[in-house]
């Protein structure tokens, strides 16, 4: 794969792809190269999991024409800071079987990581660990999104994520009566 | 701001805490999409199976009140369905996989009563042959009748299984109810005496998994 000989950084960062095997290069839609350590990668992303096992991952940086730099960085800094943490395997007790573990609550380092992202990037961010399927980050993405709904009304939410309604009044009410336990606090 | 991708709200939905059914309900009036995400069976199965421990929403007691049995629901959360709090004429006798089993003693009779607090549906089963709640001393215990390992969570329309252990006359015995057959078992007599299962309607049923079939 042709790499941008004119930037001297992403040359760098390929170098020391090649020269230390602990770690694999990814390149976003806009070209640029992240270094991500390949243990993390292959622990938080069943899609980088597969790459790696089915020798697919390019040395010169394996191409994610779906996610841009912004979120690529964010998610390479995750997989970095979690590199350490309990490998979520060991989340899984039960002998009945699930496709996922189950959720837990986002950790502290794991809060002030998403509570830093502006709204856009927090969804550029929930895309990307959609599309890797890192599950873990994909609990952290939603639940901060889950917390900005919460609290507000339904007029709220609509203005807050810039959602239409499309509600008539007399369905809404009915709806309110159907269900007026959820909406003591109105 | 633009809206959260449409196609990972379904994502972010599964996020909302379990404890706090309310808001959900909530969510789902910000716009249709979001209510028909909320309220499809695919979403209920995928929420439980992210969150696993199903979270506690309420409990049935029963209450000695001057000489007489009161039950009721009591909520533990901003949680109720129809008529939950009123279960008046009825006693709890044993609660498992979503489905609590209640003795009606009222109007219009003795009976066993099936019902599922989260849609407030009550299913009637008849009594064993022979068998009047008040001529034995007797409990009853009601567990899922899926086929193969269950999770238990989203098994609370399906099969199921009552257990009743009864002792009287001098002879105790224990019966089951399958919901597949709609029928008691044939009852089988047990070698205990009928006194060291006397006390039985006092003693709260306990599942051991291993040893059931």
């Amino acid at each position: 794969m042709e790499v941008d000989k004119g930037k001297g950084e992403a040359e760098e960062t390929r170098k020391v792809a090649e020269a230390d095997r602990d770690t694999v290069t990814l390149k976003s839609s806009d070209g640029k190269l992240f270094e991500v350590s390949k243990e993390a990668a292959a622990r938080l992303s069943t899609v980088l999991a597969g790459m790696i096992a089915g020798g697919s991952i390019d040395d010169n940086g394996t191409d994610l024409k779906q996610i841009g730099s912004e979120a690529l960085e964010n998610v390479v800094d995750y997989c970095n800071k979690h590199a350490n943490s309990i490998p979520s395997a060991a989340l899984i007790s039960s002998s009945i079987s699930f496709n996922t573990a189950p959720f837990k609550e986002p950790e502290e380092w794991e809060r002030k990581f998403v509570d830093r992202l502006s709204h856009d990037a927090l969804f550029d961010l929930v895309e990307a660990a959609n599309f890797l399927g890192m599950e873990r980050l994909l609990d952290v993405t939603c639940h901060k999104i889950s917390e900005m709904m919460k609290g507000k009304s339904p007029d709220q939410i609509r203005e807050v994520f810039n959602i239409k309604n499309d509600y008539t009044k007399e369905e809404l009410e009915e709806i309110r009566q159907e269900l007026a336990w959820a909406f003591y606090d109105d | 701001m633009a809206p959260p991708p449409p196609m990972l709200m379904e994502e972010v939905l599964l996020r909302f805490p379990p404890h706090e059914p309310a808001l959900l309900v909530r969510v789902s009036l910000v716009c249709k999409r979001w209510r028909r995400l909320v309220w499809g069976p695919s979403f209920r199965r995928r929420f439980r199976e992210l969150h696993r421990t199903p979270p506690m929403l309420g409990f049935a007691c029963n209450i000695l009140d001057e000489d007489r049995m009161m039950s009721s629901f009591v909520t533990s959360t901003r949680f109720c369905s129809p008529d939950a709090g009123l279960i008046g004429g009825y006693r709890p006798i044993d609660a498992r996989h979503g489905r609590v089993l209640l003795q009606r003693f009222r109007n219009p009779g003795d009976a066993l009563v099936l019902w599922d607090p989260i849609a407030d549906e009550r299913r009637e089963l008849p009594l064993p042959p022979r068998f009047t709640s008040r001529g034995f001393l007797w409990t009853a215990a009601v567990l899922c009748d899926a086929d193969g390992a269950c999770s238990h969570l989203n098994c609370h329309r399906g099969p199921f299984l009552v257990v009743l252990l009864a002792s009287g006359s001098g002879k105790a015995f224990i019966c089951t109810y399958s919901s597949d057959a709609a029928t008691w078992s044939d009852p089988i007599a047990m070698e205990h005496s009928t006194d060291q299962i006397s006390h039985c309607s006092w003693v709260q049923t306990l599942l051991v998994e291993e040893v059931w079939p």
